[in-house]
């Protein structure tokens, strides 16, 4: 941002904050000096990963079979990646649970599933947090790079 | 319950959600709003009454939903005449 469009209060983006709240939720406005509300940003995705995770397992982020889903639980950066690479290797190789044949149709090919893979309610609770998380933290990216210096001064005055 | 033994948590997806999957309705609201108000309030002095409002304003709006959904499934669709 630009000293002069930060007085008048003129909105730019800021892609250095941007990318750094994808990367961190709540590191955006850490960056910009607003430290407690970065805390508090990253407090609420966490809160909303942590519930999705414990409610649906690891299998609440599925890149292949969910890969809509999955667009937006990696709004909340690399940890959709990394939980869908622990989904992997975890639950779809076996490690934990077993593999079984998966219903199919005459003629088709028949793959294996894991039996502990999330099915039903806690599956779809389980997305629906972790999605709402990347969503809700694709508002904070925007805000991160889009606050002008003027609404952050005001924050700060407490108006 | 026995297989709440074997359950391990935040690997596999909890067992035994049964009916309760409503209440689910309540942290998924605490957490919206506790993103969402870290963005949107200015004074960050009012942060946990106005993330309160909030699970409560989502609560209502979703309670308020559910009844005129079945207001309408259970008394008004029934009322329509069938030919």
């Amino acid at each position: 941002m630009t000293t002069e469009a930060a007085n008048t209060g003129q909105q730019t983006f800021n892609p250095l904050a941007a990318i750094c709240a994808w990367l961190i939720p709540g590191l955006g406005h850490w960056i910009s000096g607003e430290k407690a509300r970065g805390g508090l940003i990253l407090l609420g995705i966490a809160f909303l990963w942590i519930c999705g995770i414990f409610i649906g397992g690891l299998d609440a982020v599925d890149r292949s079979s969910d890969w809509l889903w999955f667009v937006a639980q990696a709004g909340s950066g690399p940890i959709a990646f990394a939980v869908n690479g622990l989904n992997e290797r975890v639950i779809k190789s076996g490690n934990v649970g077993e593999l079984i044949d998966a219903p199919a149709m005459r003629g088709q090919k028949i793959d294996k599933i894991s039996t502990s893979m999330g099915i039903a309610r806690a599956n779809e609770y389980g997305i629906l947090f972790t999605a709402l998380a990347g969503l809700m933290n694709m508002i904070a990216i925007l805000d991160a790079a889009t606050r002008t210096k003027g609404e952050r001064r005001r924050e700060g005055e407490g108006t | 319950m026995t297989n709440m033994l074997a359950w391990i948590p935040f690997i596999e997806p909890v067992p035994n959600i049964g009916s309760w999957w409503p209440l689910l309705l309540l942290p998924l609201s605490i957490g919206l709003s506790l993103v969402y108000r870290a963005i949107r309030t200015k004074d960050l002095a009012n942060y946990a009454r106005d993330v309160t409002i909030m699970t409560m304003q989502i609560i209502l709006a979703m309670a308020g939903l559910g009844i005129v959904f079945a207001i309408v499934v259970q008394w008004l669709v029934p009322l329509l005449p069938v030919t």
